[in-house]
């Protein structure tokens, strides 16, 4: 039997080239994102994240964001600023 | 017509039916019911069925892929659908791909809203659409398997797998699949798609993110005025997500209570006025915990009530089901927007 796969979609160009330019992140060093879906818990939980981090990483480059909605995607300006400046982004989804 | 690049195909050896249901669960492709294998030339022939359609499609949240016409006719015929229902299932995911529909707040949400799906215009008797009795529930092939296609597709192109992605707490039946037709023929006022600037002659599909729908009772009132009461008393509830997720949601008026309201002069405008105001729930039914909740979102009562919709207009008003004294409630997630698209003509 031969099926066309349902799970099959594309890859929109800018993240296909994004994938190819990627190196892996260097979690001590490079600067790194956390966003927040502005939740109670999700905010309590990244900031613990945060300050655990900065107990061993050698360099202050951990910030902090906040989505203005929990019910809405980020807006595509925070996730640019974020794609350009960062090279990782820690989410949490806590209700 | 099948371009190579808008499709993957996978050569499954000998699979019979059965051992391909038992490969689709163990690769996350299915809801819990039996699939139909998406052979080549079924998808082709489903392809078809939209042949000119080259409109491209957005990426589908959370796996933000490209859908194209080969993967959703896959996940139609793997639903049961008839090649003839792919161009409704075509619109009804464009309009779900709608920024405003907000699908990603939707499966992210532990909310139990799901794509509801309602056909109006003619294609409805065409296809074979149920839109009078039991329309919501089950037994028509339209109606099941085009819901049923649609929320598919959002679990194998979208990635909105039930736990992970799709985080509801409890979920719902609808998720399996809801797609109705409005019953024009009974309704007293304009088609819906009418109403929302498209020709009469136009068939629409219209998304919105609702729960199931809430059933209203009302034997006993005899006026347009009773009939509203009930209805906005129904809507009134204290955990009902559009007190601070204020955005449209529907009222399904069953033919009778319908007929009722037309009978006593009640207009579209004037309906959704009353229930505007009825329905508005005072702020001493919710608890003092749950008013602080509110206030840090910023929803306050106004003249000691909360209000259900931004304003009377955003409480859309169908006609749909057979007969008997029923109406229902269907509320939102919140966050969300009205998304009708023209189902491309055949």
């Amino acid at each position: 039997m031969k099926i066309i796969n349902p799970a099959f979609g594309l890859q929109p160009a800018s993240v296909a080239a994004a994938k190819a330019a990627a190196r892996p992140t260097d979690w001590l060093h490079d600067p790194i994102a956390i966003i927040s879906n502005s939740k109670a818990n999700a905010q309590a939980l990244l900031e613990g994240v945060r300050r655990l981090m900065g107990e061993f990483r050698p360099v202050d480059n951990i910030d902090y964001f906040y989505k203005n909605s929990a019910a809405k995607p980020a807006p595509p300006d925070l996730i640019e600023h974020v794609t350009k400046n960062y090279k990782g982004a820690i989410l949490a989804l806590a209700d | 017509m099948s371009d190579p690049g808008e499709q993957e195909v996978l050569d499954l050896g000998d699979m019979d039916v059965d051992a391909f249901n038992e490969y689709a669960i163990e690769q996350g492709w299915s809801d819990g019911f039996p699939l139909v294998p998406p052979t080549e030339e079924k998808v082709a022939r489903f392809v078809e069925t939209c042949r000119g359609d080259n409109e491209p499609f957005p990426p589908m949240t959370p796996r933000q892929v490209l859908p194209t016409l080969q993967t959703i006719a896959a996940n139609a015929v793997m639903a049961g659908c008839k090649p003839e229902y792919f161009p409704v299932v075509v619109a009804a995911v464009r309009a779900i791909l709608k920024p405003e529909y907000n699908l990603h707040g939707t499966l992210a949400t532990t909310h139990p809203c799901s794509p509801m799906l309602m056909v109006s215009g003619p294609l409805r008797h065409e296809l074979g659409l149920n839109c009078s009795s039991n329309c919501f529930g089950q037994g028509t092939r339209a109606n099941a398997t085009i819901g049923r296609a649609v929320q598919l597709t959002v679990l194998n192109v979208g990635g909105g797998k039930p736990g992970t992605m799709d985080r509801a707490t409890q979920g719902s039946p609808a998720k399996f699949a809801f797609c109705f037709g409005e019953n024009e023929e009974e309704s007293p006022w304009a088609p819906f798609h009418v109403r929302r600037g498209f020709e009469a002659g136009d068939s629409v599909v219209t998304a919105l993110p609702t729960e199931a729908p809430h059933n209203i009772n009302d034997h006993g009132s005899t006026t347009g005025l009773g009939i509203l009461q009930t209805v906005a008393g129904t809507m009134s509830e204290t955990g009902n997500n559009n007190i601070y997720g204020k955005s449209p949601f529907m009222i399904a008026f069953g033919p009778e209570h319908a007929a009722t309201l037309k009978r006593d002069g009640w207009s579209v405008e004037a309906v959704q006025e009353k229930l505007y105001e009825l329905s508005a729930v005072h702020y001493s039914r919710v608890s003092e915990d749950n008013r602080k909740n509110y206030e840090e979102r910023e929803q306050f009562p106004v003249n000691d009530h909360y209000y259900l919709a931004p304003t009377p207009s955003a409480i859309q008003i169908v006609v749909a089901g057979g007969p008997g004294k029923h109406s229902a409630f269907l509320p939102t997630f919140g966050f969300t927007e009205v998304c009708s698209v023209r189902i491309a003509a055949r």
